[in-house]
């Protein structure tokens, strides 16, 4: 009898394919035939879809070798370690973003400003 | 020569068992397109045709009910002991459960934590030595975690409400199924149209259903339909 752990193996493959991955970038084309009501096993689907369309994104740009793919512990890790960063990065910028707030324009951390402009007066 | 024989029929053993391994893996892929297609699925068992679908709201309500009704059953019943009794009395004799629940905790600390320098080390390039111990070290703390999981279920696995927990998922099961009633043939071409029923009047009736049968609707049920998501 297959259990849950064996059909999500399944699914994780099958989420990777190139059939399934032009499906969930295609807005023209549909993953299920029920659109609303979806399914356990359906809802899961997607965020498998999400995971390897982002992989991939990652892998085609240049950022991920293809090693990544070895090993579906790989795949997570990675993944893990992506998010952790993001979030990272984002408390990072919004922590300046903070203390930007207090300091005058110009002596503002990591803000790109242009060049005012000058009125010449004749 | 008798080595040699001897080696031949263990070759074919092993292909067959080969063999036998990728047509479960086939079938078990048809299986997992063919939940995914729809949030329902067909099949056929013994000349019958069966559907599994997902709850509609009447029949979520239904559930609802008749758990709440079979938990209160239950609580009367003195042969049945919660989880928490079972706790105690597991500590009574010197075993904590709940140590167990610590463990699981910190092996997914360890395990978060590995994967962090893993995924790093991905993107950094390192050697795939280095890579695959790494990996090693995670599989087997999940190893671990799996371990203590299944010694804590087998621990209360008798308790009130792991019991209750069962008999809603068969009850779960029992609302997702239909089979099929074929429509009379009227002859000229005229048939009348084919009906989906309910598996059994009730419930206690899909409980004399052939095992294997119950099984093929547990399988769909539960993946359309994550247990879980209706138990305590």
């Amino acid at each position: 009898m297959m259990s849950f752990d064996d059909a999500y193996v399944i699914m994780r493959r099958l989420a990777n394919t190139a059939y399934y991955q032009t499906l969930f970038i295609r807005e023209d084309l549909r993953v299920f035939e029920n659109d609303t009501n979806l399914s356990d096993i359906q809802v899961i689907f997607l965020s498998l879809l999400g995971f390897y369309h982002t992989l991939n994104l990652d892998n085609n740009s240049g950022e991920v070798d293809d090693i990544v793919f070895k090993d579906i512990v790989y795949e997570d890790a990675y993944m893990h370690w992506k998010t952790y960063k993001n979030k990272k990065d984002r408390r990072k910028h919004e922590q300046q973003d903070a203390s930007n707030q207090h300091r005058p324009m110009g002596l503002q951390k990591d803000k790109v400003t242009s060049k005012n402009s000058q009125w010449i007066f004749k | 020569m008798e080595e040699e024989k001897k080696l031949e029929k263990e070759i074919k053993k092993s292909d067959i068992e080969d063999i036998k391994e990728k047509m479960t893996q086939a079938l078990n892929t048809g299986l997992v397109e063919n939940l995914l297609t729809d949030n329902k699925v067909e099949f056929d068992y013994k000349d019958n045709t069966y559907k599994v679908s997902k709850l509609i709201y009447k029949d979520r309500q239904e559930l609802q009910r008749k758990r709440a009704a079979k938990h209160l059953e239950l609580l009367q019943d003195d042969s049945y002991v919660p989880e928490q009794q079972i706790i105690e009395l597991y500590l009574k004799k010197g075993f904590d459960i709940k140590e167990l629940d610590r463990q699981f905790t910190s092996l997914q600390q360890q395990i978060d934590r590995t994967k962090l320098t893993l995924g790093e080390a991905i993107q950094n390039k390192h050697s795939e030595k280095e890579l695959e111990t790494l990996r090693d070290k995670i599989v087997s703390l999940q190893g671990k975690q799996s371990d203590f999981s299944i010694k804590k279920t087998n621990y209360l696995a008798n308790s009130l409400e792991s019991q209750l927990n069962i008999w809603a998922y068969e009850y779960l099961v029992y609302l997702m199924s239909l089979k099929l009633i074929k429509g009379k043939d009227l002859g000229e071409e005229n048939k009348e149209e084919d009906k989906w029923v309910k598996i059994a009047s009730n419930f206690e009736e899909f409980c004399q259903l052939e095992e294997d049968l119950i099984n093929l609707l547990a399988v769909r049920a539960s993946l359309i339909s994550n247990p879980n998501s209706y138990l305590l």
